[in-house]
C-alpha cells in the first residue's frame, strides 16, 4: 500500500497521457490497417475470387444452400448421411437464388453484372468451365451480364440475359458459352500480306473467323490447350479498304456468339497495332474499368456545350445519345 | 385505234398495281424489322376524375438495343400527372429520369449497358388522372433506339399511339390505381468515389445508382461524418454529389429510399482516417482520465498522509 502511494505521487501527468494514449492507439491501428487494404470491403465478401479463396459472391456468401461459405470455401449442401436421431429441426430459409453456368476460357476469370454493376467473380477451371451464383434477390426483373477476361487481360463482350427473378425460387441459367477474345497484330496491313488474328476461348474447340469484304469471308482454325488461337489471315482478296473481323466458338455441339468487332486497313504499308488492353477510350477516368463512374462523368457533360475530346466517343462535338451507347457496348462494371 | 388505248389502259393499271405491291411490301418489311414503343392500359374510355395507368413498353424486335430516348406528350387539358412508375424498368441508368415537370411531356432516356433483347421490356409507367371530358391521344414523339454494335447506330423505331376518350359522367366513387405492394428494400450498391479535372473544379465526388424492383426509387440521402457510427443527419442528394469532405476522412452514408419507404443504408469507408490527435473525443477521454487520475491521487494522499 505504501509502495503504491508512493508511485501515485511521482506519477506525472505526462506518464498518465503516454498511458492513455498507448492504450487509445490500438483501435486507431487497427482501423488504420483495416482502411489500407481496401476502403470499401474486406477480402472475403467483397464478391472477388482472390488468393486463398475458393468462392467469393460477396454479400451472398453464406451456409448452404448458398454455394460459397462465409470464408469463401465451396460449400457442399444436400446429399450425405448423418442425421440419425434427435436433432433439431430447422425450417428451410426462403432463398431466391440465380446460378449462371457455362464456358469461358481455361483460369479466365469471369465476372457478373446485375444491372450493370459488379455483383460476383469466379475463375473457370483449366476446363473453362466455370459457375457462379447470386442470391439474396428481390422477386423482379433483372437484366445480368457475364463477360471473360483472357490471359492478356482483354475482355469478352457482354453477353446479357434478362431474368424476371421469382422471390423465394432458384433460376438456373445453364449452357452459358462467352464468346472469344479477339485482336490483330496491325492497325494497317499492305495489301497482300498476312493479318494475324488470335485470341482466346475454350481449349480445343473450332474457332470461325469472319472477315468482311465484299462479302464475308469465313475460315476457321482451332484452338490450343489453353484456348488460344491464332490465324494467319492473307489479304489479297480484301480490297484497299477498311474491314472489320470477328470471331466464335463451338464445341461439342456448342456455338458461341459472335465475339465484339476489330477493325483494321488493308492500304500500302504495314502499321503494327498495339494490343488492346482492358483502357478504352471508353474509360474516362482511367481506372480500366467502363461503369457508374464513366457515365457520370458523360452525363455532366450531356447537352452542354464544348464537351472535351477525351469525353465525346464519336468526335462529333457534342455529347447526346450516340456518346451513352459506345460507352454501353464496352460497359464492364 | 381502241385496241392500242385499251392496252395503254391496262398497262397503267398493271403498272399501278405493282408499284403498290412494292410500296406495301417495302412498309411490310420496315415494320418488321423496326423496334416498337407502344403502350398498354386496361382501357381506352374513362370517366372524369378517373386515375389510369399507362405502362410504356419497348419492343426490340430482332436487335439488341442499348440505349433509348423519347417524350410522352399527352394533352394537359384532359390529362394530369400523378405518379411515375419505374420500378422493375429494364433502363439500368437514367441519363433523363422520366419525371412530372414539364406541362404536357414526359422526357426520358437511358441506357441498357450489354444490350437488351426481347418483345416487351417495361421501360415505366404513368398514372394519369382524366381533368374534362374528350377525346385525346398520347403519343411518343422523337423517339430514339440505338443498337448495341459499339457505334450506336440507330434502328429504326414504331412508335404507336394511345387514343383514348373521356366522358363526361363523374362516377360516385372516385376510381383509383391499384397501389404496389412493396416490402423489399432497393437493391444493394456500392457507391464510388471518383474525381475528373474537367468536373467541379476538380473535386472529389461521389457516384450512385441502385434499383427498386417495387415501387421504383424516390429519393437518396447522404450522410458524410467523422464518426463511425451513424447519425440522424441526412441531407438528400444525385448522383454524382460533391463531397464535402474533400480530404476524404469521413464516412459516407448513402440511403437509398423507395417510394414505399423502404430504405437500404450502405456505407464508404474514408479512404484517408484521422490522425488520433484529430479525433476530439480522444482528446476527450485522455482530459477526463488525466482529471480523474488527479482527483484520485489528491484522494489517496490525503488518506495516506492522515494514516500516517
Amino acid at each position: 500500500m505504501v509502495i503504491f502511494h508512493i508511485m501515485i505521487k511521482h506519477i506525472t501527468y505526462f506518464d498518465v497521457s503516454v498511458i492513455l494514449l498507448a492504450l487509445l492507439s490500438y483501435p486507431v491501428y487497427a482501423s488504420v490497417q483495416e482502411a489500407s487494404t481496401s476502403p470499401l470491403s474486406t477480402a472475403c465478401g467483397n464478391g472477388v475470387v482472390e488468393s486463398g479463396e475458393q468462392c467469393d459472391v460477396g454479400g451472398s456468401n453464406g451456409a448452404c444452400p448458398a454455394t460459397c461459405s462465409t470464408s469463401c470455401t465451396t460449400n457442399s449442401c444436400g446429399g450425405g448421411g448423418g442425421g440419425g436421431g434427435g436433432g433439431s429441426y430447422v425450417a428451410p430459409s426462403i432463398i431466391t437464388q440465380v446460378i449462371f453456368t457455362g464456358r469461358a476460357y481455361p483460369k479466365s476469370t469471369v465476372t457478373l453484372l446485375k444491372d450493370a454493376q459488379i455483383a460476383a467473380t469466379t475463375i473457370a477451371g483449366s476446363d473453362a468451365n466455370f459457375q457462379v451464383s447470386i442470391s439474396g434477390l428481390s422477386g423482379g426483373n433483372y437484366i445480368f451480364s457475364v463477360y471473360g477476361e483472357d490471359n492478356k487481360g482483354i475482355r469478352s463482350s457482354l453477353l446479357t440475359f434478362p431474368i424476371s427473378v421469382t422471390s423465394g425460387a432458384t433460376t438456373n441459367v445453364s449452357g452459358i458459352f462467352i464468346s472469344p477474345t479477339i485482336a490483330v497484330d496491325k492497325s494497317e496491313v499492305k495489301r497482300g500480306d498476312n493479318i494475324a488474328i488470335f485470341g482466346q476461348s475454350a481449349a480445343a474447340s473450332e474457332i470461325t473467323i469472319s472477315v468482311n469484304s465484299e462479302e464475308e469471308l469465313f475460315v476457321k482454325t482451332k484452338s490450343d490447350k489453353d484456348g488460344v488461337y491464332l490465324y494467319n489471315f492473307d489479304t489479297s482478296p480484301l480490297e484497299t479498304a477498311q474491314h472489320f473481323t470477328k470471331s466464335k466458338v463451338a464445341l461439342n455441339g456448342e456455338i458461341s456468339s459472335f465475339s465484339r468487332v476489330i477493325g483494321f486497313l488493308v492500304g500500302a504499308k504495314n502499321i503494327m497495332a498495339e494490343l488492346p488492353e482492358a483502357i478504352t477510350k471508353e474509360d474516362l477516368n482511367n481506372d480500366k474499368r467502363v461503369n457508374l463512374v464513366d457515365f457520370s462523368i458523360i452525363a455532366y457533360w450531356y447537352k452542354r456545350p464544348s464537351p472535351p475530346s477525351s469525353v465525346d466517343l464519336n468526335n462529333d462535338g457534342k455529347i447526346d445519345l450516340v456518346d451513352f451507347s459506345i460507352m454501353a457496348y464496352y460497359w464492364t462494371g | 385505234m381502241k385496241n392500242k388505248k385499251s392496252k395503254i389502259i391496262i398497262l397503267h393499271f398493271t403498272l399501278s398495281f405493282c408499284i403498290l405491291i412494292f410500296a406495301f411490301c417495302i412498309i411490310a418489311i420496315g415494320k418488321v424489322n423496326a423496334a416498337e414503343l407502344f403502350f398498354e392500359t386496361k382501357s381506352q374510355e374513362f370517366t372524369q376524375g378517373e386515375k389510369f395507368l399507362a405502362n410504356i413498353f419497348l419492343n426490340t424486335e430482332e436487335e439488341s438495343i442499348n440505349a433509348i430516348e423519347g417524350k410522352i406528350v399527352f394533352p394537359d387539358y384532359l390529362l394530369e400527372v400523378k405518379e411515375i412508375q419505374d420500378g422493375n424498368s429494364i433502363i439500368n441508368f437514367w441519363i433523363e429520369r422520366p419525371k412530372i415537370g414539364q406541362i404536357g411531356v414526359i422526357a426520358f432516356s437511358g441506357i441498357i449497358p450489354g444490350g437488351y433483347q426481347e418483345t416487351k421490356g417495361f421501360l415505366f409507367s404513368v398514372v394519369f388522372q382524366t381533368k374534362a371530358s374528350g377525346s385525346g391521344a398520347i403519343e411518343v414523339r422523337g423517339a430514339k433506339v440505338l443498337l448495341n454494335d459499339g457505334k450506336g447506330t440507330e434502328a429504326s423505331v414504331k412508335l404507336s399511339s394511345f387514343q383514348f376518350s373521356i366522358s363526361q359522367e363523374i362516377p360516385f366513387v372516385p376510381l383509383t390505381v391499384e397501389t404496389i405492394k412493396d416490402t423489399d428494400p432497393p437493391e444493394d450498391f456500392k457507391p464510388e468515389i471518383a474525381q475528373n479535372f474537367g468536373m467541379f473544379e476538380g473535386k472529389y465526388f461521389l457516384v450512385f445508382a441502385t434499383q427498386d424492383k417495387g415501387s421504383g426509387i424516390d429519393r437518396y440521402e447522404i450522410q458524410e461524418t467523422r464518426n463511425k457510427r451513424q447519425g440522424e443527419n441526412w441531407a438528400e442528394a444525385e448522383s454524382p454529389y460533391v463531397l464535402k469532405d474533400q480530404n476524404l476522412r469521413s464516412y459516407i452514408y448513402v440511403k437509398a429510399v423507395d417510394k414505399a419507404g423502404n430504405e437500404r443504408i450502405v456505407i464508404v469507408e474514408p479512404k484517408y482516417l484521422l490522425k488520433w490527435y484529430e479525433n476530439w473525443w480522444i482528446w476527450g477521454i485522455i482530459i477526463l482520465g488525466v482529471f480523474v487520475l488527479y482527483i484520485s491521487r489528491k484522494i489517496l494522499w490525503r488518506k495516506f498522509i492522515k494514516s500516517r
